[in-house]
């Protein structure tokens, strides 16, 4: 008898294999089974996740003390390496590589994509953002419905919003990374010091809570642009770990059209 | 000569009744549902809901199968006997990542096995183990 096909290079091949229509069908841990990996949990401290593979089985193993979110990403993550390099496999993965861009040319880059694409695929995922500018009561909302983390999510909601939005994560030093809708340019960066005038300042330096809303601010607070103090866009900054998360998004679009001129 | 069952009696029906449709062509069948007054094109649209209906039914049996399965696995997993002391533990692991069968890439990033933690140890030998690396040494 044909044994039935386990390997998928995209996830949603994987999703519509198994005949998963929506989010609270995505059972990670039964969709790794049937691929042949096992999940396993154990305290892991020198990395957020493993996989070991001979032959066509594997164990993936995740730290028991992350978050449920945490843990159904790094397993996504750690299926898509199985899927790419089956035979024989030996990794473990710091939460530094689950957290790195997903658009790079490189292995870790792919399973974060398989992981994004699995646990948020774009045909159950983009409908539900909706054509409201984005803001973090949107990514709550799709986070809770998928089950995966708000930096995760909020990543994914970047990627398929039609929406002009812009993603920015800045650590006490500096902006680590940032994350651009297709509808903004390449050329619109935000500036590498957070701006004391910036929402995310007080957040990230003083004591104050998340912003429960978007609130307008100056779009030079944020944006090395010429023009930019003639505009204004919507911040909206959470905390997460090692950092605040500012999603910043646009009711005006002039600045942005200004760019294309 | 041995008389079929009952069961073997409907079966043969039931196998020619299918190599009758089988050997129809699409014309054929249309004109078929039309001698028996009934719309041909919402003939084959039910079909095609039916068999997809069908399909669905039987992939998502395949992801609950794998639940099922996935969860007797962890009930019955075999309770893995590790060495007594973290030390020994340490030397087991040594053992299991010098083995042929040991993926490469993994025996590299664990090097020693030093910087981890015990737990990690443990966690390690047993997945080696469930793999069929090697046996535990007491």
């Amino acid at each position: 008898m044909e044994k039935p096909r386990t390997r998928f290079e995209y996830p949603e091949d994987l999703l519509n294999h198994l005949g998963i229509e929506s989010p609270d069908e995505i059972d990670v841990e039964a969709i790794a089974y049937y691929c042949g990996a096992k999940v396993d949990f154990a305290k892991l401290t020198t990395c957020a996740a493993r996989i070991v593979g001979i032959g066509d089985r594997s164990i993936i193993t995740v730290n028991s003390q992350d978050k449920p979110d945490r843990q159904r990403f790094s397993i996504g993550h750690e299926l898509g390496h199985w899927m790419h390099d089956r035979g024989t496999i030996g990794l473990s993965c710091t939460t530094a590589t689950l957290r790195q861009d997903w658009n790079g040319d490189n292995t870790e880059a792919r399973a974060n994509r398989f992981s994004a694409g699995l646990l948020m695929p774009k045909s159950m995922f983009q409908n539900r953002i909706g054509i409201k500018s984005l803001d973090f009561r949107i990514v709550d909302k799709l986070h809770l419905e998928f089950g995966t983390s708000m930096t995760a999510t909020a990543i994914r909601a970047v990627e398929l919003t039609e929406t002009a939005a812009m993603l920015v994560f800045n650590g006490k030093r500096t902006r680590q990374w940032c994350k651009r809708s297709a509808r903004v340019p390449f050329d619109l960066s935000p500036l590498w010091d957070l701006h004391q005038e910036a929402f995310a300042f007080d957040i990230l330096f003083g004591a104050v809570p998340s912003m429960y809303q978007a609130r307008k601010i100056t779009a030079d607070r944020w944006l090395k642009h010429p023009s930019a103090h003639m505009f204004e866009i919507r911040e909206h900054t959470i905390k997460v770990p090692e950092g605040v998360l500012s999603l910043l998004s646009w009711d005006d679009t002039r600045l942005i059209e200004a760019l294309y001129r | 000569m041995k008389m079929p069952t009952e069961k073997e009696k409907l079966d043969r029906i039931h196998n020619a009744l299918i190599q009758a449709i089988d050997e129809m062509s699409p014309e054929e069948l249309r004109q078929h549902f039309a001698d028996d007054g009934e719309d041909p094109d919402e003939v084959v649209e039910q079909h095609r809901k039916l068999i997809s209906s069908a399909i669905a039914k039987s992939r998502r049996t395949a992801l609950s199968d794998a639940r099922a399965a996935l969860d007797n696995d962890r009930r019955t997993a075999e309770i893995v006997k590790l060495p007594s002391t973290p030390e020994a533990r340490l030397a087991e692991l040594q053992r299991l990542l010098n083995d042929p069968s040991t993926p490469r890439t993994l025996a590299a990033r664990a090097g020693t096995g030093e910087q981890m933690t015990d737990a990690e140890v443990s966690s390690l030998i047993a997945n080696l183990l469930e793999l069929g690396v090697g046996k535990a040494a007491d």
